[in-house]
């Protein structure tokens, strides 16, 4: 069984970045993340013992990051509701060509990539996230590689690897 | 065009990127200790309004003069209502088909075995059109209701008996209060209290359980009996959500709140609304009810178990939706606080 405390100081960062490349609100994203790390601690006995808990974690994550845009997007004025929460919040912005185009993909390819590549989950745990089969999943991926290399050029891996030469 | 390695490059990085301080442990744990205070008082306000909805009914007087679909119990009368009609229990011979509850910490076994023979046993959700207790409002009744630990004694007697019950009462009290114009008289027991009132002239009424439940319960009908505690009878909440199945329902309350289909509402798609719905099985599970009247007293037992975490799904839901069950939910829990 997994220690909370450990896995949610480990996670959390995670947690709070991949919502944020998918919400482009780091605001929510934090409020979200830190929701769910609440709702996992509620439930820890079960969640503990889950095959994935990341993929439960991220499912009830994005879900609450949904609910607050759509609540923020009605009422431009609502602030942060619940005094536990965070903040402040920093952008995240490393690799900004390829998250770029990573932000053009459909919603739920763009959610399945940044789940896989920054939430660092396994296939069948974003699956659970997503509320998808593991099948669809791997589709999605392999569509965002093809149209990221459509949209990113055939020259985009070589040039990164020069500047992360020199930088 | 990028590789896999470039995405997970990228992907490690971007997962490292600054983030605000997150919450200590231990403003989570305060804040997961504050929800479970809610949630219980939640669930109180639900073992309340269940007990209401059992007991309301039968003191109707209290609240509403109309009429309304009794919920009573006659322990003498096994699986067959007072007009000689089956309740809706049963059949004796053939197996029931219900499903065990998905949580085990209920203190009480409360299902019937699939091949249950006793016409005394029913699940409550098993109810006809007229609800298993229609017909039997002028017996007299012993009731134990059971709500997970804590016990509910329900005695309604008529006729020259109730006025003899009543005489006594009215000697034994220890507070006398009005409620709605109808005298009610309070005996505390230790830690139970008995209230009792003479409804109507003839119908004497009895309900006696822990002290503070009680209290609530009055406070309720004194403070709602004309609001929102209209909810809780069943010409108002009754009529809306077909009560008691409708309560008792939590999927079939769902459907009344929520008569919509997945897209229908905007704030609630795909994962979420499978949650919602799961999370409402769950507390339709959790309220399973058992009506034994095999003996003497009829007991009729509400599990207790663990109810799903409601209050942040009414957090996270209902204040983007026009039906203001979660002020409902206020409301109650604001007479409780008081």
């Amino acid at each position: 069984m997994i220690e909370f405390a450990s896995w949610y100081r480990s996670e959390y960062p995670r947690v709070v970045n991949a919502l944020t490349l998918l919400t482009e609100d780091s605001h929510v994203s934090a409020e979200a993340a830190s929701e769910a790390f609440v709702r996992a601690l509620a439930k820890w006995d079960r969640v503990s013992k889950m095959d994935r808990p990341g993929g439960w974690l991220y499912k009830v994550a994005l879900n609450d990051a949904r609910r607050r845009l759509r609540r923020a997007s009605r009422d431009r004025s609502t602030t942060a509701e619940l005094d536990w929460a965070p903040t402040t919040a920093a952008p995240v912005e490393p690799d900004h060509e390829l998250w770029q185009a990573v932000s053009r993909l459909p919603d739920r390819t763009r959610s399945a990539v940044v789940l896989r590549y920054v939430a660092d989950l396994t296939e069948p745990a974003i699956a659970e996230a997503l509320g998808v089969q593991r099948g669809t999943v791997a589709t999605m991926l392999r569509r965002a590689h093809d149209t990221l290399a459509e949209d990113l050029g055939p020259t985009y891996s070589s040039e990164r690897r020069l500047f992360h030469a020199f930088n | 065009m990028p590789s896999t390695d470039d995405l997970e490059a990228a992907g490690r990085r971007a997962a490292r990127g600054p983030v605000p301080h997150p919450p200590s442990i231990d403003t989570l744990v305060a804040e997961v200790d504050r929800r479970r205070g809610k949630r219980r008082r939640v669930a109180g306000g639900v073992a309340a309004a269940l007990v209401a909805v059992v007991v309301l009914p039968i003191g109707v007087a209290m609240i509403d003069d109309g009429p309304a679909e009794v919920v009573t119990l006659a322990s003498d009368d096994v699986g067959e209502s007072l007009s000689g009609e089956p309740a809706s229990l049963p059949s004796q011979n053939e197996p029931t088909t219900t499903s065990a509850p998905t949580t085990t910490s209920a203190p009480t076994t409360t299902l019937v075995s699939t091949t249950d023979t006793s016409p005394a046993t029913t699940l409550l959700q098993e109810s006809s059109e007229q609800g298993p207790f229609a017909g039997l409002r002028d017996e007299n009744f012993d009731l134990q209701l059971d709500l997970g630990d804590e016990s509910f004694a329900i005695v309604v007697l008529h006729g020259e008996e109730a006025l003899s019950r009543a005489n006594d009462a009215a000697a034994a009290a220890d507070e006398t209060r009005e409620i709605d114009g109808q005298m009610v008289w309070l005996d505390e027991q230790g830690d139970d209290l008995a209230a009792s009132s003479l409804l109507e002239g003839e119908s004497f009424v009895e309900v006696t359980g822990p002290r503070e439940q009680l209290e609530r319960m009055l406070d309720l009908v004194t403070e709602y009996a004309n609001g929102p505690l209209r909810f809780f009878d069943l010409d108002g909440f009754g009529e809306q959500f077909d009560l008691p199945d409708g309560l008792l329902d939590g999927e079939g309350l769902f459907d009344e709140v929520f008569p919509f289909e997945e897209g229908d509402l905007p704030f609630l798609e795909g994962g979420a609304l499978d949650d919602f719905r799961g999370e409402m099985k769950d507390f339709s599970d959790c309220m399973e009810i058992t009506i034994d009247s095999s003996g003497a007293t009829t007991t009729v037992q509400i599990p207790d178990c663990e109810l799903p975490e409601l209050d942040g799904l009414f957090d996270g839901l209902l204040k983007d939706f026009p039906f203001d069950l979660e002020g409902l939910f206020d409301d109650l829990e604001g007479a409780w606080a008081n």
